[in-house]
């Protein structure tokens, strides 16, 4: 078990270094000198030399990535090119913005995906499921900025109830407010999550309604509800933490987009005006941020997983062949 | 009552069901099995019925009687009408025709960059499962790794910074959706491989390569097929997100992504602009996902539950 | 259960069908009735805008995009501006120039002081020019066409500028010069950057408000009760973020904002016929043109083949297809602008002469070829002004290639030939010249001047002897023949006179007392009642 966690740990962090490359690389492959948006042509030689040295680009492209990483690793990924502030607190101030709409979001989907999973398998095949099942393909289908445009002229531009993007309202700050203002993010981000967990569900449930222990329990008079609730649900649960995991990435990927349709002040509205402007340190943080995120989380589940149900550890190896 | 239909749902019928199947997946070939399975299932059907109709109506497109690129100023955000089906948009050109040239564009991406991916991904998969060992295992890391990438992220990025066109379009999506298919081919190589027919191949003395084309990629295509039609949906989604952002095909061709790009500024005075082409995507992407699952239950025997 | 689920999907396929109609043939007739619930914010003296992103810092000198420009105005106030209308000034009281045009005398304003009582001095104008040297290693006041200035501070409110060789530029540049508050870094330039300074409320400004608070997604200014010039009448301005595409016209039209740009006509139509909004129109003293790169396609075509290209475009379809109306834009004649002193109305411009360029095409070479056509995506109706131009050039069966950019690769690409570098990145560019205003060629003095664009050498020695001209009516005479010459070399087609236009909510007022854009220079003149 602890070398299986090892080995995890090992592929983690090469995947890390994998994403730290991607990043960097990415800016080198980008059309166009980066330097010449900050030389001009009537800068003397001094100047220019001046300008190569605070950008970093009089130096080889293996000792800028080395020089990068190393300092990545201290948490230090230069200053923003466009403000001239150091990026790392820059990222650090709005990753709690962030989290807070992922935090909602999958605490959401989890939230209708277990009573509606459940509900669908209990009633598998009849109107109920699906129904279900249609509106969890409807959500895995959604193009998700398109339904937030939809749900903005519905709920703020038609309807007026809910606020059309932001997170607080300027001078009335309380929780409630925030609560409405994460309403329309939080669902549409939440949407192709709760797909998938539904869709899990659904079949885990169907797989344990015909397991012998609900026979028995059947047999002792228990009443459906409280087979699904005490016996299913339990059982159902545990593979959700690998759900989890493998569902941060259309989170933190989600984000990206859901924050700039809904002017949620977070990293991925950051990110956006970056990539806008060609702020490139703050591309490549970003980049490696949302790399962590979703290689803690992958991680994290599972680690979790292996140690919560050894049964699945095997399963593992075998569908690694061995 | 309850307990009856849960009793009544269990094992023995279960266990029937699957031994059908898995008599059926050794008698008939993939493609019959495909027939079969389309012309039962109403739903696959009508999927079908749904993709049919779009496909040809944008192949069709250049019957219109307008062009879906000249500029007619006295024309400019027509409403519905006869002439106009889906009104005109803030350049006076015919919404509808530009709708199904955008069509053409959206599907085109999404199905080279689902060829590009199941190419990729078969590829990989059968050469890694088939030949095995230290090959194998190196492979499957690298897929992992590329499984556990960010990818959306990385399209993003990588469209944003490179100079953005179909091409870029097509290899930026399949780069990051290839992982899975493998994983998948893999997986199916590697239960191929030690059948009994494969071995007397190979005693006979059959080449890989010979062994891996005709033998096994004819039996794993059933994977492949739903894994195409699932990889269509989603490169068909990715590409709407990359063009909602501006990343996508240049004026003044259009997908449907850049048309619902298009259509931000006018949401509040023509809805209808941000309605077609997304409600046209998601007819699209949801015809795609539920054909590839009921291809998937038809074709896995193991998926049946 | 098949039969649910395909019954289900027709319904839902139908009923998203029924709503498409509906919500299409409404759209003429909505928006009437609204209205009257929408004014619920109180006028309290607050002024709500909205912003393209948070920013990090405040820093006056960092960013250069107008949305940062827009945020950091009512903190940090210029020099003085010149306007079509005048000299406007704000922390200076007077600009001299010498006879020979070489030596300008700057006063600051006596009672100008920052927002913590210290007064704003000479020391401050030589600590800015430090700080650009030590920031980025140049800057804009140091130096004259790559000679160098000397300043000199008389006193504790004046400094003189000594320049190597006339520029009529250089009172432009001079005048948008924001200071940053010196003492705060004890005056040692180096402190600056990264200090984290211009990301507090404590932070001093020079304008008439100051950072009150900064939360997660708004930052507040209130207005300082010893601002030299007076009390701003808005007590209170807010800027937050909103989402992308629309938000910012819903959130309008919600009362959330107190103005907001409109680039459209249909926009314009829209508001300016509801008595619940004011439309504010001030012009951009922008220039939008067409340049050819001499490096590209061009490089071995004929110069007739640029000719076709100029002779096939018809400025006023190209008004009426991107902007709809001339209220947002007029077609433009001249390589100068209305608000300049020297701009020529009379100037010939182009005319649209398709028989000719069609002939021209054919004899040049350039019928049925493909061109690399950019445009920078960040403006506004650059996107529709290339939509209409590729249709244009159709028209002479000439294929355009169109490729929007963001703001820095669109520079990065488009000023290549200007640095001196060769590219074929692109063939043909479209991109604006701003702050076209004021006694001087401004940005058309800077690019004409080189001969990398294409210009030839005359046209060259002509522009530079216009900056450098020490009299006006050595200079009128020299513009207008720059006016009248330059189309003659076929590199640069003027597309638009633009102008800025806003939509304000009934209790707005006095949006225009600067026509300076990014707008809001003077925020003395914004009324709320």
């Amino acid at each position: 078990m602890w070398k299986y966690c090892g080995k995890k740990i090992i592929e983690t962090l090469i995947v890390m270094l994998l994403i730290s490359f991607f990043s960097f690389a990415i800016i080198y492959i980008a059309p166009g000198d980066i330097s010449s948006m900050y030389i001009t042509a009537d800068m003397s030689e001094a100047e220019r030399e001046a300008v190569l040295e605070k950008l970093g680009a009089n130096k080889s492209l293996p000792e800028q990535y080395l020089g990068w990483l190393e300092k990545a690793v201290h948490g230090d990924f230069g200053v923003s090119l466009s403000n001239k502030a150091s990026v790392a607190p820059q990222l650090m101030r709005r990753l709690p913005t962030t989290i807070l709409l992922m935090g909602c979001a999958l605490l959401l989907s989890l939230l209708l995906a277990i009573p509606l999973g459940l509900w669908a398998g209990y009633k598998k095949n009849g109107i109920v499921d699906n129904v279900i099942s249609f509106i969890s393909y409807i959500g895995m289908s959604i193009p998700s900025f398109w339904l937030g445009m939809l749900l903005i002229i519905l709920f703020t531009a038609k309807l007026r109830i809910l606020p059309s993007g932001g997170m607080h309202t300027v001078g009335k700050e309380s929780l409630l407010d925030t609560i409405q203002h994460l309403i329309m993010p939080s669902l549409t981000l939440s949407l192709g999550t709760l797909a998938t967990f539904i869709r899990y569900i659904r079949t885990n449930t169907i797989g344990q309604l015909a397991e012998e222990y609900v026979l028995t329990a059947e047999a002792k008079g228990t009443t459906a509800p409280n087979i699904l609730r005490k016996h299913v649900l339990k059982n159902t649960l545990l593979p959700i933490i690998t759900l989890l995991g493998m569902n941060l990435a259309s989170l933190v990927c989600g984000s990206f987009i859901i924050e700039s349709v809904f002017g949620w002040p977070g990293i991925g509205m950051f990110a956006m005006s970056a990539i806008g402007q060609r702020d490139y340190p703050i591309i490549m943080a970003y980049i490696m941020l949302s790399g962590f995120i979703l290689v803690m989380g992958n991680l994290l589940a599972d680690i979790l997983y292996a140690f919560a149900d050894p049964r699945i550890k095997r399963g593992i190896d075998r569908a690694n062949g061995k | 009552m309850e307990n009856n239909i849960i009793i009544k749902d269990n094992s023995f019928q279960r266990m029937e069901h699957k031994e059908q199947e898995v008599i059926g997946a050794c008698r008939h070939s993939v493609w019959k099995d495909l027939k079969r399975e389309l012309l039962s299932n109403k739903v696959a059907l009508v999927s079908l019925i749904m993709l049919t109709i779009i496909v040809i109506a944008v192949l069709l497109a250049p019957l219109s009687p307008y062009d879906p690129y000249a500029i007619d100023v006295s024309q400019k955000m027509q409403g519905i009408s006869t002439k106009h089906w889906f009104g005109t948009d803030d350049y006076g050109r015919d919404y509808f025709t530009r709708a199904l040239y955008g069509g053409r564009v959206s599907l085109l991406v999404g199905f080279c960059a689902m060829l590009m991916t199941v190419t990729i991904g078969t590829t990989i998969g059968v050469f890694s499962g088939y030949i095995g060992g230290k090959l194998d295992m190196l492979l499957m890391r690298f897929t992992d790794i590329f499984l556990a990438l960010p990818s959306m992220l990385l399209m993003v990025v990588m469209n944003a910074l490179l100079q953005p066109g179909l091409v870029t379009l097509i290899v930026v999506l399949s780069l990051f959706s290839w992982a899975s298919v493998a994983r998948i081919t893999r997986a199916e190589t590697m239960s191929i491989k030690e059948r009994d027919y494969v071995c007397a191949v190979k005693n006979l003395g059959a080449g890989s390569l010979r062994i891996a084309i005709k033998h096994i990629v004819p039996n794993i295509l059933g994977p492949v097929i739903v894994a195409a039609s699932l990889g269509v949906a989603n490169a068909i989604l990715m590409e709407s997100s990359l063009s909602f952002l501006g990343l996508g095909v240049q004026i003044p061709v259009a997908s449907w992504g850049s048309m619902l790009q298009g259509a931000q500024s006018h949401i509040l005075d023509a809805p209808r602009l941000a309605f077609f082409p997304g409600l046209l995507i998601l007819i699209t992407v949801l015809s795609f996902n539920l054909l590839g699952d009921v291809l998937r239950t038809a074709l896995e025997p193991k998926i049946v539950e | 259960m098949k039969k649910r689920v395909l019954a289900i999907f027709l319904a839902s396929v139908m009923a998203l069908g029924m709503l498409a109609g509906c919500g299409g043939k409404s759209e003429e007739k909505t928006t009437d009735t609204k209205e009257e619930t929408t004014k619920d914010e109180a006028s309290d003296g607050t002024f709500t805008m909205a912003i393209d992103y948070m920013p990090d810092s405040l820093q006056p000198s960092g960013g250069g995009s107008d949305s940062f420009t827009t945020m950091v105005r009512p903190l940090y106030y210029p020099l003085y501006y010149q306007t079509s209308s005048g000299m406007e000034y704000y922390l200076a009281d007077k600009i001299e120039v010498s006879e020979d045009a070489l030596t300008y005398t700057l006063h600051l304003n006596e009672k100008a002081t920052w927002s913590d009582g210290e007064p704003i001095s000479a020391d401050d104008i030589l600590f800015r020019n430090e700080y650009s040297l030590a920031s980025s290693g140049r800057s804009s006041l140091a130096t004259v066409n790559g000679q160098e200035v000397k300043i000199t501070k008389i006193d504790e409110k004046t400094v003189e500028f000594v320049l190597p060789e006339a520029s009529a530029n250089f009172k432009n540049t001079l005048g948008s010069v924001v200071l940053l508050p010196g003492h705060a870094f004890d005056w040692d330039a180096s402190k600056v950057d990264d200090s984290g300074y211009f990301w507090n409320t404590d932070m001093v400004t020079s304008g008439p408000y100051v950072v009150g608070e900064i939360n997660d997604d708004s930052i507040i200014y209130t207005a300082r009760d010893d601002f030299f010039a007076g009390k701003p009448s808005v007590q209170k301005i807010v800027l937050r973020t909103l989402g992308s595409g629309s938000s910012k016209q819903i959130a309008f039209e919600n009362g959330e904002l107190s103005y907001m740009r409109v680039t459209t006509a249909e926009e314009l139509n829209k508001y300016a016929n509801d008595d619940n909004y004011n439309v504010t129109s001030v012009t951009e003293a922008r220039l939008n043109y067409i340049q050819f790169n001499p490096g590209g396609a061009f490089a071995t075509l004929p110069a007739e083949a640029r000719e076709a290209i100029m002779l096939a475009l018809n400025g006023q379809e190209i008004v009426d297809a991107a902007y709809g109306t001339d209220e947002l834009a007029v077609p433009a004649n001249s390589v100068l602008t209305p608000d300049q002193l020297f701009y020529n109305e009379k100037a010939p411009g182009y005319t649209q002469d398709l028989e000719k360029a069609k002939e021209l095409a054919q004899s040049s070479g350039l019928a049925g070829m493909t061109l690399k056509y950019i445009y920078n995506a960040d403006r506004a109706n650059m996107e529709a002004v290339a939509t209409v131009v590729q249709q244009q050039l159709a028209a002479i069966d000439v294929n355009l290639e169109v490729q929007g950019l963001d703001s820095p690769t669109f520079f990065s690409i488009f000023f290549a030939p200007y640095s001196g570098k060769t590219t074929d990145e692109y063939d043909i560019g479209s991109n604006g010249w701003d702050s076209e205003r004021g006694a001087c060629g401004w940005q058309a003095s800077t690019y004409m001047k080189n001969t990398g664009w294409g210009w030839s050498d005359e046209m060259a020695a002509l522009v530079k002897k216009a900056d450098a001209a020490t009299s006006q009516e050595e200079a009128q005479k020299l513009w207008d023949e720059i006016q009248e010459k330059y189309t003659e070399e076929n590199w640069l087609f003027p597309l638009t006179y633009t102008n800025y236009v806003m939509v304000s909510q009934e209790n707005i007022s006095g949006l225009d007392g600067s026509e300076v854009v990014p707008e809001f220079v003077d925020w003395m003149s914004i009324k709320v009642d």
